[in-house]
């Protein structure tokens, strides 16, 4: 049996039910990267410049780690754009090449280009060159194919409809995920948060400091991009930036636009990483529209140098921001500060 | 309508004879200067692209000497320079600008045909389509003229006796092609200036350095942006081979990739060993031209960008594995509101040192071994 | 009489402050940390008990800062609210229709926007310290200035230079370089002040909507250059309030007495003579996973307080200290 690395990092937690459906029906063993750690960080940040954004210096150090998992190739696909006229960031649209060259040492790539720009045509013949090492016969490929799409589908429904996060949603549904640190779950009477994001900013806790089990532990309830409908997340754009422009522009510019006029919502916790090109543009975006809203609103920058404790102060400021602003419109009880503290 | 376009490379060479033959209200910014940068910074996002910050500052100077409309470049895939216009827009209504408008072209999408109609709507549906196709070929041929001038500028720098007889030329080269109204006029102008150029006094001892100038376009092409460097590099004897031109830019964009641009594909074949696949802006350019120049023999490239710039991150991770297979010095530069030029100048002295020290120890090599 | 302490542990200063019952200043420390924060805590809260009166009777204790939970720990906290909240608190009592606070502290710099005395959006920069005191304070040594003279010196400057803002390092080249072709020390340091209020606005106030009456908070207030500085880059008259540098203390002190009003609960207070517990602190290594985090312990006698540094919440103690 072939066995197909995985890195639990950038798309993973978008898409990893959809692979993990693919390989195994065509008679792979999908082996996935253990969550992010110090040594998992430090193998990225050696093998590549400085600029370059945190999680793709992630994706590298886990690209690594599965090499000593002893894999037999490492799936990296190329998605270049998921609608036509969509544009991603350069290190998605070369993501093989840049590991091939910065981590040298790695099994051997599984490349795939997705552009449905280029045509439905181009794609199926992308998915079946994908599915060539593990068999020969192209009904089985397509087979694997609407097995993978079936299972994609799922998992958003699940997250939406259930309210769980990705890691919350493939370990539900049997995958290798890590639920987060939550001690305590609240769902009536707190503060609401949205926080938007890539998924590989929020649901990575080694990088963002475990910022929504931290968020939770403060009595807040926590909701995200996937949680929102999609069509709610298109308005959410064209609200805010007029047509879509990033292949993963939904997430942050999108959730941003639906939560911002969502009056059960108290606050908006918008996660980005220096350096990422596409999230320099939306930020502003973003930041503009909730001046104009009026809703609290924070944006939290992450890099590798991220201290935790300016994190932690930033959150703890925020939510007593929100809690203040409050209480001084009358609306919330004294009581609900004690509720609060007893969960902690 | 006052238009406004940013200052960027010789553009402003070919558009204000267009406002001279057109009589179209053109707003030329002033030149881009710290003050152009302070605006700008103030006002962008924290680590977005270094040209989005100039030209925003010089889009507000361009108000403050009353323009009311921007016109500016749009469109998908066009790295994060196709979302500019969105971005200008909202902040310059932030700012209390409200009553300016941001006009876009969509490149990729409209291409010449679609420029013809767009300068059109603005000058008025009633030109006629030849004076439309005549502006936009005068305007041409300008930016060619320009650009001619300036690759031999790039040859005659490093071989003067001294160079500030070709940078006299070079200064007014500009406003006398802006001059030239009439295709005779610029024809008249491209003879006077060869001919200028022809008659400096060259050292037949001057054996210059030829290194590959490359990495973004804007920082590429304008010398704002880039400190000057081409200058620079030429006083110290050093010959910039670019491919980055606007009339060049002009010309994939405007017509086809396909007429008369084999470069292209040759860049594109040279990079495909180390990257395959487009990454959008000049990414998969400089990792071709660093091959190709390699292969010519030049000396060393410089490789120049605005911090965070995205596809030439991607360049930057991918050319050691390129300088593994071909032995050439690449000078990296990172270029954004804050870089010094002292420091800049220092690590370009140093360079052309190395480059020197190469040359004859790689000469020396050579005659040991005939 | 009832009184109210609060104690603002910061990176480079400590700032112990006590609050009658208006809040009115009764007592104040300002102490460099120079990074034996249990010890300079300990220092500060011996001083205060000798300077009070016997009746004084502390209700109420409050802390902030970097080292707010150490310091509620040692001394026995009500309240521990980070420094943004602290500092709205704070100023806005000094200056109720105050609309932005700008404090530039030892390391790190932060903007709050407060509208109908409330604070409704803030930034914090603790990425970088070209925008912080502590490089002042640097370059004073390195000119052999002290930091008192930088202030009236930078006022005399006639044509200020421009100095690259990016970071320390960078900036000290750039004024060594300008120095050696020989331009006048008062015109390079009101460049570099003017270099840290462009550094300071274009990050930690980037997209802000500033509106005065602005507040200048923090210990690098009392530097002229650079509340000069920071008006002309603002374009709005700035206020530096008296008590500036221990508004944080302050702020947190007024959150204790509004704490205990709430509740009427005890203080938790250990008393002035927790500045002779024996308070120890200690770090060790976990391996139980990749991640080697470095846990902090904190002792006073025996009894282990408080541990941090973890990822995981496996050495958290079970019994937490309060959170107000």
């Amino acid at each position: 049996m072939i066995r197909v690395g995985i890195p639990q990092a950038l798309l993973y937690y978008q898409y990893y039910p959809m692979w993990q459906a693919f390989f195994q029906a065509l008679g792979a063993e999908v082996v996935v990267s253990p969550p992010t750690a110090r040594p998992t960080v430090e193998a990225g940040l050696a093998r590549m410049v400085a600029e370059t954004c945190l999680p793709v210096k992630v994706y590298g150090g886990h690209v690594c780690h599965l090499r000593e998992l002893g894999v037999d190739c490492v799936f990296v696909p190329a998605i270049r754009a998921t609608e036509p006229g969509l544009f991603n960031c350069s290190k998605f649209l070369g993501l093989p090449d840049l590991i091939r060259a910065t981590v040298e040492d790695s099994s051997p790539l599984l490349e795939i280009d997705i552009d449905v720009g280029q045509g439905r045509g181009a794609l199926q013949r992308a998915i079946y060159r994908l599915g060539w090492p593990f068999t020969w016969n192209p009904l089985h490929i397509r087979k694997a194919a609407l097995a993978a799409w079936e299972a994609h589908l799922g998992f958003q429904a699940l997250m939406r409809e259930r309210k769980l996060t990705p890691p919350e949603a493939i370990e539900g549904s049997g995958g290798e995920g890590h639920a987060l640190d939550s001690r305590c779950l609240p769902d009536t009477g707190s503060l609401v948060i949205a926080v938007v994001g890539h998924p590989y900013c929020l649901y990575d806790s080694y990088i963002n400091h475990n910022l929504l089990g931290r968020l939770r532990r403060m009595g807040v309830r926590v909701i995200t991009p996937e949680m929102a409908p999609a069509q709610g997340l298109e308005m959410g754009i064209r609200r805010l930036a007029r047509f879509k422009y990033w292949v993963y522009e939904a997430e942050v510019t999108g959730a941003a636009g639906y939560y911002l006029e969502d009056p059960a919502v108290d606050g908006v916790i918008a996660v980005v990483v220096f350096g990422c090109g596409p999230d320099s543009t939306m930020l502003d975006v973003v930041q503009r529209a909730a001046r104009r809203q009026e809703k609290p609103y924070m944006g939290l920058v992450l890099d590798e140098h991220t201290g935790e404790a300016g994190l932690v102060t930033r959150l703890e400021a925020f939510v007593d921001m929100i809690d203040r602003r409050k209480s001084a419109r009358g609306s919330w009880e004294a009581g609900s500060m004690e509720k609060r503290r007893e969960c902690a | 309508m006052r238009i406004s376009v940013p200052y960027v490379g010789h553009l402003w060479v070919a558009l204000r004879a267009l406002a001279a033959r057109s009589g179209l209200e053109l707003v030329e910014p002033p030149r881009p200067s710290q003050h152009t940068v302070s605006l700008g910074v103030r006002h962008s996002p924290e680590w977005m692209c270094f040209p989005f910050k100039v030209v925003l500052g010089s889009f507000i100077e361009a108000i403050e000497r009353g323009a009311d409309t921007i016109v500016m470049a749009e469109g998908p895939q066009l790295c994060r320079l196709g979302y500019y216009a969105r971005l200008h827009e909202q902040i310059l209504h932030d700012l209390g600008y409200t009553h300016v408008r941001v006009l876009t072209f969509n490149w990729q999408e409209e291409q010449i045909l679609g420029f013809a109609r767009f300068l059109r709507s603005i000058l008025g549906k009633e030109r006629p389509w030849k004076e439309i196709v005549g502006h936009l070929k005068h305007g041409l041929e300008q930016l060619v003229l320009m650009e001619d001038v300036e690759k031999r500028v790039h040859y005659l720098r490093p071989r003067a006796r001294d160079w500030r007889e070709v940078n006299l030329i070079w200064q007014v080269a500009g406003p006398r092609i802006s001059a030239a109204l009439t295709g005779q006029e610029l024809r008249e102008v491209r003879r006077q200036l060869l001919a200028e150029l022809e008659a400096v006094d060259l050292d037949p001892r001057a054996d210059p350095l030829k290194v590959g100038f490359l990495g973004e376009f804007i920082l590429v092409i304008d010398p704002f942006f880039n400190l000057d460097l081409e200058d620079e590099l030429g006083r110290r004897g050093v010959e910039i081979v670019r491919s980055s031109w606007i009339a060049g830019w002009a010309k994939i964009w405007l017509f086809m990739e396909m007429l008369g641009l084999s470069h292209g594909q040759e860049i594109k074949k040279a990079a495909r060993p180390y990257l395959k696949r487009d990454v959008s802006g000049e990414g998969l350019q400089t990792i071709g031209e660093t091959v190709l120049h390699a292969q010519e023999g030049f000396h060393g490239i410089i490789h120049i960008q605005p911090f965070t710039c995205l596809p030439e991150i991607m360049a930057q991770n991918i050319l050691p594995q390129v300088l593994r297979d071909h032995d050439i010095p690449v000078l990296e530069i990172i270029i954004d509101e804050q870089t010094a030029k002292t420091g800049i100048i220092t690590r370009l002295e140093a360079f052309v040192d190395l480059m020197q020290r190469r040359r004859i120890r790689e000469a020396l090599a050579a005659r040991r071994n005939s | 009489m009832r009184a109210y302490l609060g104690v603002d542990v910061g990176s480079v200063t400590t700032k112990l402050v006590l609050l009658d019952e208006n809040d009115q200043l009764l007592e104040r420390l300002y102490l460099r940390t120079l990074g034996r924060p249990i010890e300079v805590i300990q220092e500060g809260l011996a001083e205060l008990g000798r300077r009070q009166p016997q009746h004084l009777e502390v209700v109420g204790v409050g802390t902030t800062g970097s080292g707010r939970y150490l310091a509620g720990v040692l001394v026995g906290a009500d309240v521990i609210k980070n420094e943004i909240t602290a500092l709205a608190v704070g100023a806005s009592q000094y200056v109720p229709e105050v609309q932005t606070i700008i404090e530039i502290g030892g390391q790190d710099s932060k903007i709050i926007i407060l509208r109908d005395g409330v604070a409704v959006d803030f930034a914090m920069n603790t990425v970088c310290a070209a925008g912080t005191g502590a490089f002042l304070d640097q370059q004073a040594y390195r000119l052999s200035l002290r930091i008192e003279d930088f202030g009236p010196l930078a006022l005399k400057a006639k044509t200020p230079v421009r100095i690259a803002g990016r970071c320390t390092v960078f900036a000290e080249s750039d004024m060594i370089h300008k120095q050696q072709m020989g331009h006048r020390v008062e015109d390079i340091i009101y460049g570099l002040c003017q270099a840290l209020a462009r550094n300071y606005l274009n990050n930690v106030g980037q997209g802000k909507d500033l509106r005065p009456p602005v507040v200048f908070l923090g210990g690098v207030a009392f530097n002229q250059g650079m509340v000069r500085a920071i008006q002309e880059a603002l374009g709005m008259p700035v206020i530096v309030l008296p008590y500036h540098e221990v508004m944080g203390a302050i702020g947190a002190a007024i959150l204790a007495r509004e704490q205990m009003s709430l509740n009427g609960a005890t203080t938790r207070f250990r008393g002035f003579e927790a500045s002779r517990a024996a308070c120890r602190a200690s770090s060790f290594e976990c391996k139980a996973c990749p991640n080697l985090c470095e846990i902090v312990q904190v002792r006073i006698g025996r009894k282990v307080m408080a541990r941090w540094g973890g990822r995981c919440d496996r050495w958290e103690l079970k019994e937490e200290v309060p959170d107000g």
